[in-house]
């Protein structure tokens, strides 16, 4: 009896944990008047540059404050926050639809917000850490480069960033002085946009008018809030303790081998220093 | 919004163009770009950006005579001044003008798109390099294969794996895609936004796509295996999966086999268990009438080191599009397994003025075969969804004991066939706006099952004191079981609520008879070891609850209640007992986080659970050679009640983890067990009318840091349990107080990107106490480190190594793997050496109230195993 009974007390600890949430508290700050996507080329390992990654990429553009983040992370977000408002909750975490909305990108970037700043805002398991950078943050370098993008008759401009040189394709026909990733403050929409050694480009996707007004919305969730140096610290502490924090969620020794090593390929991000 | 541009040509002195814009309101506007080109030029000379009070200034750079000065913008009009190259004011006044979408809309992708569908022919992709579809697919644009096989469309794992339009492998794909040779195929299907339960599709949008195959012959043949051999005794591991695909029927069949210590018949479980928890007075999958004490019985160490055994097992997948809407998928299993084992067992009993030791040396033979069926009618409609799930399965489980004792030697054998049909309904419709589901579950078990023990054995009880030959014990399980729900949920303010209703009702009879033989007469003892028993049991549930969330906080509540009727019929003394009674299961859970980093959890659960007719006899029983009981009181009132709190500091920028919690189980029962210990080690027990009630403390903590500086994380876990009950042996009542510690350190280090070590200690202490004295103590302490080495992008190299010492004695292990991935094909090679050291035995014990188990188990020898992986 009291045997089975032990194993009963072990089998019930995890009665208390909580699944994840998508519904959190949330602040409007601004209606996207354009819903811009990219299509991000990048390079996670540098020992491995001929393997080329992709992801889809969202920018929403309001009057004041602007949003870019990764289009799966967001699709993930609003779809998740409906089934748990619809008490699917349970359903959508076991079901192949969640296992399978991935996304290498969980960063939030909110330019303009609040005045005068840029915020990044990014879940490093487990806490969720925000830091602000000034508006300002690029002194662009014009070009007399022109060529044809997507149609649209593009100038070319040159910034320093994070450890890389950029390059931006930027158009004056559409004059949203806007971005993908941090970037902005040109006379008109960037189309395309990569560093030198071409490790991260976007280029432009798709730019539409939505139909039904798209909110620009911040989690209102208990920020830490954090720099951009203490950022990328906490950053590559996920990446180099990932077999701890593997560990942790009861994965066996050979998969753990296996997480350290996908992970020790993401050695390039997007940002060096 | 104020932006300057910096152009980096010092040659012409700088002139400054700055002024204000407004609207026709003269309302200063920000955010609008005022571009300088050189005048009738299209090269972009300086620009500037308007900030909040609608000013702008820009240093321009140019040796023209005059400069174009643009204001630009989204919302306003365009405005064009041409000026003289010279530092001076402009002030641009504008009129609202909101550009049209078509404006801006981008040109249509090269990839001609049909509705939501994407077509590819194979035939424009396809390289010399190329073998299997995968590789193919690796090209197309959109598309990404990853390093497990999984596909991504606009690095999105899909959803679905059709071939011509049918799901054979539900999910487990890559055996087809990265088998199936690309000249098989002629075109890739993509379906974007693909929702595949119809009735779902207009509601729950999904953004996953589905790739569908369509082949270009009629049918496909294709196949996967896996081949192995090591020694010593001579070893085996092999597994081939071929497969036959085409745009009606399509088959996956699968064959593996080992001796190895592999566990495949693992991989039924999983195909077993589905989502039916949601069935409340569900009877148990099994029929565990005896217990032998099977193999699997060891906790500390892997089973993989003493399991020795010679399994088959058979699988094979069957998927037929019966309409456009409906398929049916067959699944059958056939599993034929024996395992072997032997050991020493050491049974100590701590009683309060005594204790009992005994000593037995245990060669069991365990063999399972069964075969079970599944088949699925799946119909997926615009207008409905429904699944049927059928299954049949017929085991046969065999033990073959022989135990030698300090003074005798018994044999024990157990035959335990059983059949089992189930049939499983899931159907979602609409009733107005909401979804309603609909689930329904009957199942049929039925078992003859036969227990023989030879000498007899309880003489005492069973024949007057006088030896005899042999003990059989008959027993029939038959149950019918149905149940049926309906549920659906809806949201209300921060509230979801949700309801779920249904009726259950289970009808069982029991029949076991004990047969004494002597001399081969047989001979009965009579209606004391005779149960006939009818019971039925019905039972209509309401299961509400609710889930509430504010910022940071959030609460949830379940309060099922359950109105039970038990009625057990004793036929051969006609005595009849009936029960009824409401039950109340609630729990709630709250949790808290604040400071970003700090999260504190409460949870409180209080179950009143019904009893099982499977735990009431009216008359003896004998479960194996030594254990007869009799349980013939109603287990009718136990509940359990179970509280928790947890309080967590975890630091992602610091990498500091830390965790808190303590946990509280009470658990009630209206009676209480009585046993009754021989000599001999042989227990009997019954149960008695008598409130019995257990309590249950256990504290947990665990913290881990990263230390950047060391590539090194530290962490240390320590857990402290304690158990306290009452325990009634041989008349005598007394408290039971066992207790636990464990105490982990562990460190990490990452040498470099190819090569890591982790170590690993572990503390054990185990203690029980008897009417509040110490009576018995386990040691154990455990090293374990764990060497890994990447020489090469394609290769691994594992090394391990362990120590054990349990109350002193030392046990050593160590293995080593080495894995080799042969480049560009779709061959690996793994070479395995267990147990170098060849350790031959692993002490192991076990506690429970008032007795400790030790097993001294026999292991498998060192052993040296190479396997290749092929596709063909």
């Amino acid at each position: 009896m009291n045997k089975i009974y032990l194993i009963l007390l072990i089998q019930f600890l995890p009665f208390l944990s909580f699944s994840q949430y998508f519904d959190f508290p949330t602040k409007k700050l601004d209606s996207a008047s354009f819903v811009v996507s990219y299509n991000l080329d990048w390079k996670q390992d540098t020992n491995d540059l001929s393997r080329v990654r992709h992801e889809r990429m969202t920018l929403l553009i309001g009057k004041e404050v602007s949003l870019f983040t990764s289009y799966n992370f967001y699709q993930l977000r609003m779809i998740g926050r409906i089934a748990e408002q619809e008490g699917r909750l349970e359903e959508f975490i076991n079901s192949e639809e969640i296992s399978n909305l991935r996304t290498r990108f969980s960063y939030s970037i909110y330019k303009n917000y609040p005045k005068g700043k840029i915020t990044y805002a990014d879940k490093i398991i487990p806490a969720f850490l925000k830091y602000e950078e000034d508006f300002n943050l690029f002194n662009w370098q014009l070009s007399d480069q022109i060529d044809t993008i997507n149609g649209y008759f593009a100038h070319c401009a040159f910034t320093n960033y994070g450890g890389r040189r950029w390059v931006a394709w930027y158009t004056l026909d559409i004059p949203l002085s806007d971005g993908p990733y941090k970037f902005h403050g040109l006379p008109g929409l960037i189309l395309m946009l990569y560093d030198e050694q071409k490790h991260y480009s976007f280029r432009l996707n798709s730019i539409v008018r939505p139909i039904e007004a798209i909110a620009i919305e911040y989690l209102d969730v208990d920020w830490v809030k954090t720099d951009r140096n203490e950022f990328l610290e906490a950053e590559s502490n996920f990446i180099n303790d990932i077999i701890n924090r593997a560990k942790e969620a009861g994965i066996d020794n050979y998969s753990q081998q296996v997480a350290a090593k996908n992970i020790s390929r993401r050695n390039n991000p997007i940002e060096r220093k | 919004m104020l932006m300057m541009s910096l152009l980096a040509s010092p040659v012409f002195s700088q002139v400054i163009i700055s002024g204000k814009v407004t609207d026709t309101l003269d309302q200063p506007l920000s955010g609008i770009n005022i571009l300088v080109f050189p005048a009738h030029s299209g090269t972009l000379a300086a620009y500037g950006i308007t900030n909040d009070d609608g000013l702008y200034s820009i240093g321009v750079n140019s040796d023209a005579d005059s400069l174009d000065v643009l204001a630009s913008s989204i919302h306003f009009e365009k405005k064009k001044y041409t000026l003289s190259n010279r530092t001076q004011k402009t002030v641009f006044n504008l009129k609202p003008d909101t550009k049209l979408l078509e404006t801006f809309t981008v040109r249509a992708s090269p990839i001609a798109q049909k509705g939501d569908t994407l077509s590819y022919l194979v035939e424009q992709f396809k390289g010399k390099e190329d073998q299997s579809i995968e590789d193919v697919l690796r090209k197309l644009p959109g598309i990404e294969v990853e390093e497990s096989g999984k596909i991504l469309y606009q690095g999105m794992p899909i959803n679905k794996f059709y071939v011509e339009g049918l799901d054979l492998t539900d999910g487990r794909y890559s055996m087809i895609s990265s088998n199936l040779p690309y000249t098989s195929v002629s075109t890739v299907e993509v379906f974007e936004k693909h929702q595949p339960i119809r009735i779902l599709e207009d509601r729950v949008y999904s953004p996953n796509a589905a790739i569908n195959l369509k082949l270009k012959e009629d049918f496909a043949y294709t196949g996967r295996g896996k081949a192995g051999v090591g020694f010593s005794p001579f070893l085996w591991d092999a597994n081939v999966t071929p497969m036959l695909l085409s745009n009606g029927l399509q088959l996956l069949s699968s064959y593996q086999t080992n001796n190895t210590g592999n566990d495949v018949s693992m991989q039924l479980q999983q195909l077993t268990t589905g989502n039916d928890a949601a069935f409340p007075a569900e009877p148990d999958k099994e029929m565990l009438l005896f217990n032998a004490g099977s193999v699997n019985q060891y906790g500390a160490i892997d089973p993989k080191r003493y399991l020795d055994n010679q399994v088959h097992l058979v699988n094979f997948n069957a998927l037929v599009p019966l309409k456009k809407e409906l398929q049916l998928r067959a699944n059958v299993f056939f599993v034929d397994d024996i395992r072997l084992s032997h050991n020493a067992t050491n049974r100590l009993f701590l009683l309060p003025d005594d204790s009992l030791q005994v000593i037995e040396n245990v060669e069991q033979t365990q063999r399972n075969r069964f075969w079970q069926g599944t088949f699925d009618i799946n119909r997926n409609s615009k207008r409905n969804y429904l699944k049927n799930k059928t299954q049949f399965k017929f085991s046969e489980q065999k033990f073959h004991d022989y135990i030698v004792g300090s003074t005798d030697t018994v044999l024990q054998e157990i035959d335990a066939p059983f059949q089992q049909f189930s049939n499983q309904l899931n159907s979602i419709f609409r009733v107005g706006t909401s979804l309603v589901e609909i689930q329904s579950l009957i199942q049929y078990q039925k078992g003859p099952l036969q227990l023989i023990v030879v000498p007899g054995v309880f003489e005492q009880l069973v024949n007057a004191g006088l030896k005899y030959d042999t003990a059989t014990q008959k027993a029939t399980l038959e149950r019918f079981y149905a149940d049926h729900y309906v549920g659906s949920n809806f949201k209300w303010r921060r509230w979801v609520l949700s309801w779920r209703l249904g009726f259950a009702i289970r009808l069982q009879q029991q029949q076991t008879n004990l047969l004494m033989s002597e001399n081969n007469a047989l001979s009965e003892p009579g209606n004391e070891f005779r149960n006939q028993l009818e019971s039925t049991q019905y039972q209509l549930y309401f299961v509400p609850a609710a889930k509430y969330k504010y910022k940071r906080f959030r609460f949830s509540l379940d309060w099922p209640i359950n109105s039970h009727q038990l009625k057990l019929n004793d036929k051969l003394i006609d005595k009849l007992k009936a029960h009824y009674q409401v039950l109340q299961a609630p729990a709630m859970s709250a949790d808290y986080t604040f400071g970003g980093f700090w999260d504190l959890r409460a949870s409180w659960h209080y179950a009143q659970r019904p009893g099982d007719p499977d735990d009431f006899q009216n008359a003896y029983m004998l479960r194996n050679y030594r254990q007869l009981t009799k349980t013939d009181v109603l287990l009718n009132r136990s509940s359990q009640q179970l509280a928790g709190i947890s309080l967590s500091y975890r630091n992602a920028i610091t990498a500091f983890f830390n965790t808190f919690s303590y946990y509280f189980v009470q658990r009630e029962m209206n009676l209480t067990y009585q046993t009754n210990l021989q000599e001999d080690g042989s227990l009997t027990i019954s149960a008695f009318e008598r409130p019995n009630t257990s309590f249950s403390h256990s504290i947990k903590i665990k913290s881990s840091k990263y230390v950047a500086t060391l590539k090194s994380t530290f962490s240390i876990d320590a857990l402290l349990m304690r158990h306290e009950g009452k325990t009634l042996v041989n008349e005598a009542m007394f408290n039971t107080t066992t207790s636990q510690f464990i105490l982990r350190p562990e460190i990490y280090y990452r040498l470099s990107s190819w090569m890591n070590i982790n170590y690993q200690l572990q503390f054990h202490v185990m203690k029980t106490a008897i009417a509040g004295v110490a009576r018995n103590q386990i040691k154990l302490n455990k090293h374990i480190a764990n060497l890994n080495i990447f020489p090469k992008e394609n290769q691994l190299l594992n090394i391990c190594f362990e120590h054990y010492t349990f109350n002193r004695k030392a046990y050593n292990f160590t293995d080593l793997i080495y894995r080799y991935s042969f480049p560009d094909t779709k061959f690996d090679l793994e070479f395995r050496w267990n147990n170098i050291l060849n350790s031959n035995n692993f002490l192991e014990q076990q506690l429970s109230q008032y007795m400790v188990t030790t097993y001294t188990q026999q292991l498998r020898p060192s052993q040296i195993l190479v396997s290749l992986k092929f596709s063909f």
